[in-house]
């Protein structure tokens, strides 16, 4: 007992540090020799401590110094501590690739997480400001300093202002995360941004905007020769984001109820970002992007190509990866000398939410930057640029490298020079000049401060438009954006017709990267007609990045465009599929007479129809309530409008308790076979007692299984109700008949209906999706869980049954304990338990030395378990828990342990249980998907939506359950368990378990019989192992058949390698193709296509197919 | 004479029907002038406001009290004002903050933050409460004077039920006047004016000392950050104009302590640091259940605090003003 005391009083310091025999090497050296290069390239030391420490942001400047920002305060500052980190200028004075000077520029920051040297001095974002830092006499010391922006919110340090970019329009460009709220004075009326985002920042006028919303942790950001943003997010995982101005990304429900994806779902977390750019570097490599997965120490490459007006983007083989725990690459920049750095924030632990603030792994002193050169290229060449004329500096605006067009762009605009218009202009003359050329013009006037809108349009629109490619002319209109949400539309100096003519245009252009910039621009302008004339971009192809710009617009300016289509202002006249996009979404509670009058005036076709009547039922009020019976009633429109009317009205009864006058009207209804379903549940929902035979005969004769008429039956309460459902329940009518009448009378009285209920669970064989309902239905009640586990009380449950309601009662978010202790003994499981830390200590010890990933990947895919079918690992997977794609290489192995017996311990950001207390007293929880002013939208942990009226909640409160059920890993034996941890801790490391976005098809349909297929995820390695799949018999023969498809962008030959499928018939859209060398090759038309497996019984297979083209993509849904 | 006789035109702008208000601002304008012009600094008739023995000053507000806890010259100067009174100063100024606490709030709506200064308030528990708004809702101009108005009267009936302190309105600073340089603030000169004497008739109305702070500063042409927001050099030169403002008075030479005023500057950052910590939703947020045991470390600011008050007090530990 002694014993056991002493282990319990050990300081939980000393306990964190279990693993600190896992700790590293901190010698560079043994660093250098975990790194694996691409092919050509090699990796040199430029700086370590002491010359650096904990570096977050680099930044090279004009001179070709790298300026870093680094902090030994994060994640928290201690009492008493000061508040004294730097910012550090390294310099490689001799030029021979590694540091030899360093200057501490300015001290006293605390946890600076952003830096951009410009404009004689620096840029830094410390905590809830943004400070410019002078250096007045240029010797790389800061003097002083002057607060340009504050109130930032700091409610996560990894989430602060971070991320400081200079763009090639002249601006600023910072990031904050998902936590973050920011309050910010400017001369233009204070700025919020309540949650994440990227802030556009133009320091000569001090405009503040939000260029983009949401990424849960948006980190790289950088800016292609068209001046396209690109970002990458260090908690979402989906790649490379392209970032359009009111682009908006997974964020805060409340921020927009709509978002874009990421070009790459199922990466990693990644955070800095570069774009290759310059001579040092081959040819194939300009243009691609390199970020960090810091979680994996690894360096990633994508290559980027067109799509519509967006892009796609393709990941390549890694430039680096270690295996040393500590190398965490944070920033990624191209030097001066065109060689790329690494900032190596080295630490072999990351993260705080998770790993605790004072834990003493944590590394405050190490940091480091690598330097990437390739092999035998010379390197760029370094310029001088306070040294050059201004003819010299334009000329640099054609260098091959980024960085030297942007400090030429700057200097330029330092020298004030009184004639640069005539100057530019005088330039713009050439008619042979490039594309970027021009682009690079359009940048340097506009980052030198002018903003002559009628200068811009003669010397560069008006110019472009014989321009065979569209994206200068995109590049145009987002500087048109620019002056135009600046000075007005009356800087084009034009009248009202020439003004909607010429946004008409920009709509109309052929290229559909202008065609989103135009609707950006629209929406800025703002007025009824640019709503008008933004949707006239419907009348050409259409993309997700166009829908979405669309829609944004179409939304927020909703209380400006809708008044004025119906005073007439407006009338998007021949133009009904924009009247249609505008009306779905707009975002008004009173447009429902409007959308009346469209649907009366029969303008539009029956599916848009359909659609103008879900909004009508959600924003529908008493008076038009009554117009829209009537309609529903009206013989002379279609069965299905009728039918569509009957359905908002229950929308309507259901949000906002709104029902007709005289109902009864409805009963003739239940008897046509059009409307009869949504009759049968508006005669309960509006208790029309007069519907109450015709109600029991359909119940008493019908063959559906879940039956709606028992619910109406239910809701019409009262004796007769209760008699006729007693009398309908009976042992021998099937058991999803016995549920949905035990539903029934739970909402007619569910004290009654718990003992009948608990009898009914006990005696079924398995759990169904029936006796699942039946479950939920107790839980949705304030008091049904305390009725069930009163009902339970001296009942045996069969231990399926018991399972299914532990997982259901976990994770409802509500007081459940009596609850899941009464499951617990009815269906006689082990009760849950955690560890101890001496019993955690030994366990780590066991599954370092005994653990096996290999078996622990087959625990991880048992059915029972459910792992697979909320967790992605990479590009597949279910969506409702994290993507443990690297969960392995972030997470120490105690937290994995602990994640696995007690889900809510730890909960992942973004992952957090909403509890939503409905105003009739049921509560609801799950992951909070979505939510606007008409509704709240919770993801349950079957990944099914559950759509909760927003006028119904009364009270929504996020709690610290998880979604992942308790007890999961209950049935594990213990080599089981360190089996399956062994495997998620080795999930993203460098070796057998890391994902590699290589084409591998991933997602396949497994056939159950002929026709009917279930979804089925390759291994981690990408292979499929034929014991998941189901033996079929095929034309008479025992055979396996498996199916899987991927998107091709251009027309061209595809080539797929298949390993391990020997005996397999192998089809490509049906035909038969024969393997070659491994592989098969076909030419194809872009699009979607299909690959078969046919695979006869008895096999030894296990098959892998992968794509090796460029232009293919697998198709992962 | 310029100076009084622009503010009067403007004034009678504002309110050309309201003539007893008219007269009462060209009253207090030329005692002001009057008092500037025989350089009477020591004595003012009736002091806006009087600290008392060991008092506690909460500046309540948004950007503009906010800047301050970084140079620190507006506490400095009100500090060496009341010297030998062992007063203290919390600024719980919020950028872009408005009498809604727009700022104050986190994860919830606006009512969340308001609910917290109301609980810091009763914390703190503030002998005064020297409140600076208008400077954010005054870009609604007339529109929007009203809703300000009655979020401001909502926010002093919270501070009178939560606090036992005296209330001193301040007007809120100027924006710059110069519109080529700043464009966008071309009607924020009117509209700046309209919020300061919109309350100024608050206080009145309230009863509550008001200090016209905007009056002192509005015909000086200042640096400022952004138009809106000032330099540390500007607030070198609007502490005096504070102090006035409250109609007390100080000797310049003595704000040249830099000693005095570093120590306050320690003093501001270690209380921001105990009032806005960061990683709040970690300490005490929706993920307090991972970090929130380190939560205990953010009480223990307060001795440090209270250390670095000592030595301001200490520094005033002479014959003239006896360290009581």
């Amino acid at each position: 007992m002694k014993f056991f005391l002493a282990l319990l009083l050990i300081p939980s310091s000393l306990w964190a540090q279990r693993n600190l025999t896992q700790i590293p090497s901190t010698n560079p050296n043994d660093q250098l020799a975990s790194f694996k290069v691409a092919d050509g390239f090699e990796i040199s030391l430029f700086a370590s401590e002491p010359m650096v420490h904990k570096p977050i942001q680099m930044a090279w400047d004009a001179r070709g110094r790298l300026w870093v920002a680094s902090s030994a305060i994060y994640p928290q500052i201690r009492p008493g501590q000061t508040q004294n980190d730097q910012i550090l200028v390294l310099e490689d004075t001799d030029e021979d690739g590694k540091a030899d000077k360093r200057t501490v520029f300015y001290e006293g920051l605390f946890i600076p997480t952003g830096i951009w040297p410009q404009d004689g001095g620096a840029y830094v974002a410390n905590s809830t400001e943004l400070w410019f830092i002078h250096d007045r006499d240029q010797d790389g010391k800061g003097e002083s300093h002057e607060v340009l922006l504050s109130g930032f919110g700091t409610e996560d340090t990894h989430h602060i202002l971070h991320g400081i970019k200079g763009g090639p329009d002249g601006n600023l460009y910072f990031n904050q995360s998902v936590y973050i709220h920011s309050h910010i004075e400017t001369p233009f009326g204070v700025r919020r941004l309540m949650g994440s985002g990227i802030w556009q920042f133009q320091p000569q006028t001090g405009r503040l905007e939000v260029f983009t919303l949401g990424q849960i942790n948006p980190w790289g950001h950088v800016f292609d020769n068209w001046g396209q943003s690109f970002t990458t997010d260090g908690a979402y995982g989906e790649g490379i984001n392209y970032a359009f101005p009111g682009a908006t990304f997974r964020c805060l429900p409340d921020q927009l109820p709509r978002i874009l994806k990421g070009m790459n779902p199922g990466q990693p977390k990644q955070c800095g970002l570069e774009v290759i750019s310059g001579r040092h570097f081959p040819d194939e490599w300009q243009g691609n992007m390199i970020t960090c997965d810091f979680r994996g120490h690894r360096v990633n490459r994508f290559s980027l190509g067109d799509e519509k007006s967006g892009y796609r983007s393709q990941q390549l083989a890694d430039l680096v990866s270690s295996s040393h725990g500590s190398f965490r690459p944070v920033d990624v920049n191209m030097g001066p000398d065109g060689a790329l750095y690494l900032a190596d924030w080295y630490n072999p632990i990351i993260q705080h939410g998770e790993v605790d603030f004072r834990d003493p792994r944590r590394d405050q002193v190490h940091g480091r930057i690598w330097r990437i050169t390739a092999k035998n290229r010379p390197l760029s060449p370094r310029v001088n640029f306070a040294k050059l004329s201004v003819d010299d500096l334009f000329k640099q605006l054609q260098a091959p490298e980024q960085s030297t067009r942007y400090w030429a762009k700057q200097e330029i605009k330092s020298r004030k020079l009184p004639k640069l218009k005539e100057a530019v202009a005088s330039l713009m003359k050439n008619d042979d000049l490039s594309d970027t050329l021009r682009c690079e013009y359009l940048w340097a006037a506009q980052t030198a401060g002018i903003e002559d809108f009628v200068w811009f349009r003669s010397q560069f629109w008006d110019r472009a438009q014989a321009a065979a490619d569209g994206k200068l002319r995109a590049a145009i209109v987002r500087t048109f954006h620019q002056l135009i949400r600046n000075q007005g539309t009356m800087v084009m100096a034009v009248d009202d017709a020439n003004r909607d003519a010429f946004f008409l245009t920009l709509c109309r252009d052929p290229h559909p990267r202008v065609r989103l910039e135009a609707v950006n621009l629209m929406r800025t302008v703002a007025t009824p007609r640019a709503i008008e004339i933004a949707t006239t971009v419907l009348a050409q192809e259409m993309d997700e990045n166009l829908d979405f710009a669309l829609w944004r617009s179409c939304y927020e300016q909703s209380s400006t465009w809708l008044p004025a289509f119906q005073s007439g202002q407006i009338s998007f006249t021949e133009n009904s599929q924009g009247l249609l996009f505008a009306l779905k979404a707009a975002n008004q509670s009173n447009a429902a007479a409007l959308l009346l009058d469209v649907v009366e005036k029969n303008q539009l076709a029956p599916e848009q129809l359909a659609e103008l009547m879900k909004i009508i039922g959600s924003t529908i009020d008493q008076a038009n309530l009554n117009r829209l019976f009537i309609l529903a009633l009206d013989a002379k429109h279609s069965p299905a409008l009728r039918a569509q009317a009957l359905q908002a009205m229950m929308t309507a009864q259901q949000q906002r308790g709104l029902i007709p006058e005289q109902t009864e009207r409805l009963i003739p209804l239940l008897d046509d076979s059009a409307t009869a379903n949504a009759a049968i549940e508006l005669a309960g929902l509006w208790k029309i007692e007069a519907a109450r035979a015709k109600l029991e005969s359909l119940a008493s004769f019908s063959n559906s299984s879940s039956d709606t008429s028992l619910l109406s039956i239910a809701r019409l309460g009262g004796p007769a109700s209760e008699a006729f459902l007693n009398h309908h329940l009976k042992p021998s009518l099937s058991p999803e008949k016995q549920a949905s009448t035990l539903q029934a009378m739970i909402l007619l009285d569910p004290a009654k209906a718990a003992p009948r209920s608990a009898d009914f669970l006990s005696t079924l064989k398995a759990e169904s999706p029936a006796s699942g309902a039946l479950i939920q239905a107790f839980l949705s009640l304030k008091e049904g869980p305390a009725l069930l586990t009163n009902a339970l009380t001296g009942k045996k449950l069969p231990p399926a049954i018991a399972s299914q309601a532990l997982q259901k009662a976990s994770a409802s978010g509500g007081d459940t304990k009596a609850l899941i202790d009464a499951i617990t003994v009815a269906g006689g499981l082990t009760p849950i338990t955690s560890m101890t830390e001496a019993e955690m200590r030994t366990w780590i010890e066991e599954i370092n030395k005994s653990g096996n990933a290999a078996r622990g990947e087959a625990i991880y895919r048992r059915m029972e378990l459910q792992c697979i079918a909320c967790h992605a690992i990479g590009p597949v997977g279910g969506i409702v828990g994290p993507n443990l794609v690297s969960i392995g290489s972030s997470a120490p192995m105690d937290y994995i342990i602990d994640s696995l017996l007690e889900p809510a311990k730890k909960i992942k950001e973004g992952y957090a249980t909403a509890m939503i207390t409905t105003k009739d007293g049921a509560t609801h929880t799950g992951f909070l998907a979505r939510e606007d002013q008409r509704e709240v939208v919770l993801r349950d942990n079957a990944g099914k939506m559950q759509t909760i009226p927003a006028a119904q909640v009364s009270k929504k409160e996020v709690i610290p359950v998880s979604l992942m059920p308790a007890g999961l890993t209950h049935s594990l034996r213990r080599d089981e368990l360190a089996d399956l941890v062994k495997f998620l801790t080795e999930l993203g490391k460098d070796g057998a378990y890391k994902v590699q976005e290589d084409g591998t098809l991933r997602h396949w349909q497994s056939f159950q019989n002929e026709t009917q297929s279930l979804p089925l995820t390759t291994w981690v390695d990408g292979s499929i192992e034929l014991k998941e799949v189901p033996v079929i018999q095929l034309l008479g023969k025992p055979k396996r058949k498996l199916e899987s498809a991927f998107e091709l962008s251009k027309d061209g030959t595809v080539t797929l390698a298949i390993e391990g499928a020997d005996n397999a018939r192998i089809e490509l859209n049906g035909q038969e193709l024969f393997v070659k060398e491994g592989k098969i090759s076909q030419p194809l038309k872009a699009g979607r296509h299909s690959v078969r497996l046919l695979i006869p019984e008895p096999s030894n297979a296990r098959p892998h197919v992968r794509l090796l083209d460029a232009t293919a993509k697998p198709i992962h849904e | 004479m310029k100076v009084p006789a622009r503010a009067l035109r403007s004034m009678s702008m504002e309110h050309p029907h309201n003539i007893p208000i008219l007269i009462l601002h060209r009253m207090r304008h030329l005692f002001a002038l009057l008092a500037l012009l025989i350089g009477c600094q020591t004595t003012q008739a009736v002091p806006v406001w009087e600290a008392k023995e060991n008092e506690l000053v909460a500046l309540l507000g948004d950007t503009f009290w906010e800047r301050d806890y970084h140079g620190a010259a507006i506490e400095t100067a009100l500090t060496v004002a009341t010297a030998g009174k062992k007063v203290r100063f919390r600024n719980l100024g919020w950028s872009g903050d408005t009498p809604r606490c727009e700022s104050r709030s986190y994860f919830g709506p606006p009512r969340e933050g308001f609910d917290r200064l109301k609980q810091q308030l009763a914390e703190i528990k503030p002998t005064t409460v020297m409140i600076c708004y208008g400077a954010v809702d005054s870009f609604t101009g007339e529109a929007g004077l009203a809703s300000f108005l009655q979020a401001y009267r909502e926010m002093l009936q919270m501070i009178r039920e939560t606090t036992q302190a005296n209330i001193v309105l301040f007007s809120p600073p100027p924006a710059s006047r110069d519109t080529k340089r700043w464009p966008s603030l071309a009607a924020q000169s009117a509209q700046r004016e309209m919020y300061a004497r919109a309350i100024e008739k608050l206080a009145t109305e309230e009863k509550l000392a008001f200090a016209d702070l905007h009056a002192l500063m509005k015909d000086q042409a200042w640096s400022t950050v952004n138009g809106v927001t000032f330099t540390q050099q500007d607030y070198k030169q609007i502490a005096p104009l504070v102090v006035r403002s409250l109609g007390l008075s100080i000797d310049p030479a003595t704000l040249a302590q830099p000693s005095l005023r570093e120590t306050i500057i320690a003093k501001n950052q270690l209380f921001f640091q105990r009032w806005r910590p960061q990683n709040e939703i970690y300490l005490f947020g929706s993920r307090k259940h991972e970090q929130g045991n380190n939560g205990v470390e953010i009480p223990q600011f307060d001795p440090l605090i209270a250390e670095k008050e000592a030595l301001i007090f200490s520094s005033f530990a002479n014959p003239n003003t006896p360290d009581q």
